[in-house]
Formats: C-alpha cells, sequence, structure tokens
C-alpha cells in the first residue's frame, strides 16, 4: 500500500516538475514567447533640456536592429521634432511663428501642424486651462530655456539682474496675459501644405510693441514620446518604453512579470511631490502614453510663496492651486500632458469635472491639505 | 475481493500517514514552486556601482562596507562620513554628482548634480532593491543597484 502510494507521489511530482518546465517558467505576452528576452536595453538622448530614454526588451538576435533604430530613425525623429517645435532652433517654426508679424502667414512643418492641432485640440477641451501661447509670460517668469543654461545675463526690457529673487513688473503680466489667446492662431492644409496663420495679438509695453509668442515644448516632448514608440511598433519592437524626463512617457509593453502588475503592463511610480525621492501612486500600465506635471520640481520662492513654472493664462502668473501634481493616462501622450498641466491650473475640484469629460483619460493627482496632500484617481489597481 | 481482505480494508483507518504525506509534499513543492517562478519579488540591494559613460568607476558592498575603485578614478572621489552614511561627492570631465548612502536604511539617494538641467536626477527614487537605477544623463552618471538592471519606469 505503502509502495504504490510512494509510486503515485513520485510520479505526481515529476509531472508537476514537467508541466513548470514546460510551460510554467515560459512567460507569453499578448500571443508572444519573451522569456527568451535580453535584458532590457536602452539608451538616452538630449531633448528639449532634459533626456529622452528609449529602453527596449527584445530578442536577442535583434540588439543590431535596435542599435540601428536608435542611431537612425529615433535621432533623426527626435532632432526633427526638437528642430521644428524648440524656440531657438535655427529652422525652427515655433521661433519663425514668434518672429513673425501679426497676421503673417506661414508654411510650416507637417510635424508642427500635428502639434498645433493637438495643442488646439487640449485648448479647447480645457477651456484655455491648457494654454501655448504663454511663450511670453513664461519668458517673463525666468522659466524659457536662455534661463536653464548658465548663462543669464538681463538682456530683455522686462528682465530682471535676479528673476529668482524679484518678481517681474505687473505691467509686463498683465499685457503678456492679454497676448495668451490660443483660439486667434489659425491652421490650415492646401495642397499638401501646411500653413499657420499668426495670431493679430499685439500689446505696447514700454515704448515696445510685443506679439503671440508660442511654446510647444510641454506639448512637443508628449508628441515625440508617441512618435518614437510607434517607429519601435513598426519596426516589430513592442516591448519597452519611451520616457522624456519622466514627465511624458510612452509605454509599450513589459517582457517582464512584475510582482501585483498583471502580464505585459509596466509599474509606473508617480513621483511624490512632497517627500524627494519617494513615490505616492503606482499606476499599471500598458500600450499606453502618460503624462505628469506639478510645480515642485521647477520653482522657486520670494517671501515664501512658491512660483513654478506652470503658468495660469487666467492671471499671467504661475499657478496657484491646490494640485501639487496629476498624472494623465490615455491614448496620446501629448494630450496627456496638455491634460495634467490643465488639472494643475485648474485646481482639484475643476480638475475632476475636467476629467470627468476626457472620455478615455485617467488621472491621479496629489490634492494639498492642511497635512500634505490626499490621493485623488480613478486609475486605482487596475491596468490602463 | 477476498473476505480477509474486505475485512482489513473495513478494519483500517480511513486516512494513514503514507496516503497523506504524498499529497503534503505535492503542495509543499507546488507552493514553492508558486513562489520561485510566479512571485520572483526583487531583492534587497547588498551594494551599487557607479558607471561613468559605459565604465564602471566605483562600486560599494554594504556588508563589508568597503568600496571599490577602478584604476584611474580614485581621485574622482571625495567621500565624507557622518553617523547615518557616506556622502559621496563624484567629480568628472562631464560634471558632479553627489550621493548619498544610507548605511542603516541601505539606499543610495543621488542628492546633488551640477548640470544646467532640471536635476531629475535629485527626484529619482533612492536605490533600495536589485536592479534600482538612477540617471544622469547631462552628467553620464549611473548609479545601479547590484544584479539586473531592471528599468521601473518613473514619472514626475
Amino acid at each position: 500500500m505503502a509502495k504504490k502510494t510512494l509510486k503515485a507521489a513520485v510520479c505526481a511530482v515529476l509531472a508537476i516538475l514537467l508541466a513548470v518546465g514546460l510551460c510554467g517558467c515560459k512567460i507569453v505576452v499578448d500571443g508572444v514567447d519573451v522569456t527568451d528576452y535580453t535584458s532590457a536595453q536602452y539608451t538616452t538622448y538630449d531633448f528639449f533640456n532634459t533626456y529622452c530614454t528609449v529602453a527596449c526588451y527584445l530578442p536577442q538576435d535583434k540588439k543590431d536592429d535596435l542599435d540601428k533604430l536608435w542611431k537612425g530613425e529615433i535621432t533623426s525623429a527626435l532632432e526633427r521634432v526638437e528642430g521644428l517645435l524648440s524656440q531657438d532652433g535655427e529652422n525652427s517654426d515655433v521661433r519663425a511663428y514668434n518672429e513673425a508679424a501679426s497676421g503673417e502667414t506661414l508654411e510650416i512643418d507637417e510635424i508642427t501642424y500635428d502639434a498645433l492641432s493637438l495643442a488646439g485640440q487640449a485648448y479647447r477641451d480645457t477651456e484655455g486651462a491648457f494654454n501655448p501661447a504663454l511663450a511670453l509670460s513664461v519668458d517673463l517668469w525666468g522659466f524659457s530655456p536662455r534661463f536653464n543654461e548658465g548663462t543669464y545675463s538681463p538682456e530683455k526690457p522686462y528682465d530682471r539682474q535676479d528673476h529668482k529673487k524679484e518678481l517681474p513688473d505687473n505691467e509686463y503680466v498683465e499685457a503678456f496675459r492679454t497676448l495668451a489667446d490660443f483660439s486667434t492662431v489659425e491652421i490650415y492644409e492646401k495642397d499638401a501644405k501646411f500653413y499657420v496663420v499668426k495670431s493679430d495679438l499685439s500689446v505696447e509695453v514700454g515704448n515696445q510693441t510685443y506679439t503671440q509668442q508660442l511654446d510647444l515644448s510641454g506639448i512637443g516632448k508628449g508628441y515625440c514620446a508617441d512618435m518614437i514608440a510607434e517607429i519601435l511598433r513598426e519596426n516589430g519592437f513592442s516591448f519597452g518604453y519611451v520616457s522624456i524626463g519622466g514627465s511624458s512617457m510612452a509605454m509599450l509593453k513589459n517582457a517582464r512579470k512584475e510582482s501585483g502588475a498583471d502580464l505585459g503592463a509596466w509599474t509606473v511610480s508617480v513621483l511624490s511631490p512632497t517627500q524627494s525621492g519617494e513615490y505616492y501612486f503606482k499606476a499599471y500600465v500598458k500600450d499606453k502614453s502618460l503624462a505628469t506635471s506639478g510645480g515642485y520640481q521647477q520653482y522657486y520662492e520670494i517671501d515664501g510663496i512658491r512660483y513654478s513654472h506652470i503658468l495660469d493664462a487666467s492671471t499671467g502668473k504661475p499657478y496657484d492651486s491646490d494640485v501639487l501634481t496629476a498624472s494623465v493616462y490615455g491614448e496620446s501622450a501629448a494630450l496627456c500632458d496638455a491634460y495634467s498641466t490643465a488639472f494643475c491650473v485648474l485646481g482639484g475640484k475643476d480638475a475632476l469635472k475636467l476629467a470627468e469629460k476626457l472620455d478615455g483619460y485617467t488621472y491621479t493627482l496629489a490634492v494639498k491639505t492642511e497635512g500634505g496632500f490626499s490621493v485623488k484617481t480613478n486609475a486605482s489597481g487596475k491596468t490602463l | 475481493m477476498k473476505k480477509k481482505n474486505i475485512e482489513d480494508v473495513k478494519n483500517s483507518k480511513y486516512f494513514t500517514l503514507w496516503d497523506i504525506v504524498p499529497y503534503a509534499c505535492v503542495l509543499v513543492i507546488a507552493v514553492a514552486l508558486l513562489f520561485i517562478f510566479f512571485l520572483p519579488g526583487k531583492d534587497d540591494m547588498k551594494g551599487f556601482r557607479v558607471v561613468y559613460g559605459d565604465t564602471e568607476i566605483m562600486s560599494y558592498d554594504f556588508a563589508k562596507d568597503e568600496f571599490y575603485f577602478s584604476d584611474g578614478f580614485e581621485d574622482a572621489f571625495d567621500i565624507k562620513e557622518d553617523k547615518y552614511g557616506y556622502t559621496v561627492n563624484v567629480k568628472t570631465d562631464d560634471g558632479i554628482n553627489v550621493f548619498f548612502i544610507d548605511k542603516k536604511e541601505k539606499t543610495v539617494k543621488m542628492t546633488d548634480a551640477d548640470c544646467s538641467y532640471s536635476q531629475d536626477c535629485t527626484y529619482m527614487p533612492k536605490l533600495e532593491k536589485s536592479g534600482d537605477s538612477i540617471i544622469c544623463v547631462p552628467n553620464k552618471i549611473k548609479l545601479i543597484a547590484d544584479g539586473e538592471e531592471n528599468f521601473s519606469p518613473v514619472t514626475g
């Protein structure tokens, strides 16, 4: 009796071991066996005054292909987008717009046209809370690229000796606010060419006339993250992610099983706005984009008041709402970027109202409380 | 079946030890396999390395409390100890980074960088588990916890 039972038990154990050996160790994500995929391969690029990371898991024999893609198509895409959408690029469409006369029509690249279309959609969706026509205000408050290079010296009529110790003149704050009406920007397509008509808004301060200027860096990062993710997919790389400065991300699938996450999903840690190096939320994301905005990284303080890089078009000043940071998850990183900025500007109550209207987009907000912050989200526990 | 055997069965216990032991073994092995193959939680960090570009220039072992420097990079580091751990200043041709090694908590946190960017690396979560990493792109410095470098994405 004992011998027979022992034999049966040994057989059962062997069968289990065999079963596990055959299939249990395998990781199959959406029909793709990724068991033997490489460790994470990644590269980084300088982009829009931050860094872009492109990470991939891939079959061992595809490493050279990925390397070619990194050095070729992806590098070209990054250079092209930054070249067109930055404010100071030699061939930048944004620079051309900013330097153009009011009402002037300019031919633009299809990428610029796409980015402006998305910016327009976000501007309308958020009723102006996301506003890419705030470039002059951003510069006035000391958050444009020229302040990041460590070589800043006052050169414009509204510049201060030390922009982190002295507030700008209210006359300029008010004047530049009146220029921030993105609905006055017209774009159109004709005979497969793309055009923008510069806003006819202008304002005079201190005997100098200022016209509307655009800043597409925020939406440009998201736009580029989506573009690179698409390049990866088109070339057969479906596992990995693209992160631009950690604020705009396009997630593909994950080839590693992560504790607590569904197979194929990434666990994205959302940084705490109050404790450096800590995170306050974990989002599970697969084949989706996301973006985070907040005022806790780029800011300065004068007389105990914090002035952050996110501007509120209704005041022409750095935003001052109860939303410390906002993350948005959805199909388009560009729109996530715009919506997360809008959530910060609007504040918790109005942000939640807006969130209800944004079909297909989920959110995580850290809303200021007396003791710290509370988390508002509709993204808990599920794979986005 | 012979009458004697029937009587034996009637008189025997419902379960004998040898009936239960094999099933218990199978259960234990199954649970063990479940943990081994399906719940691979990250391990605590035992040490970490500093990589400059593609070159490892330093490593640290928490258990031995020892630093190891690659040839030619000994002078790149300035290390100050206090009762909580080490503040390490690393200076390369691309810039200066400062990180703190918390000996008690066994964590490492980038605390400063001299780049003209927004110093994203100083906001990244500290190293605490095997495979964690912190990257300072402008200065080409990476802090990587031991084990296979994983890429748990961070947004902020």
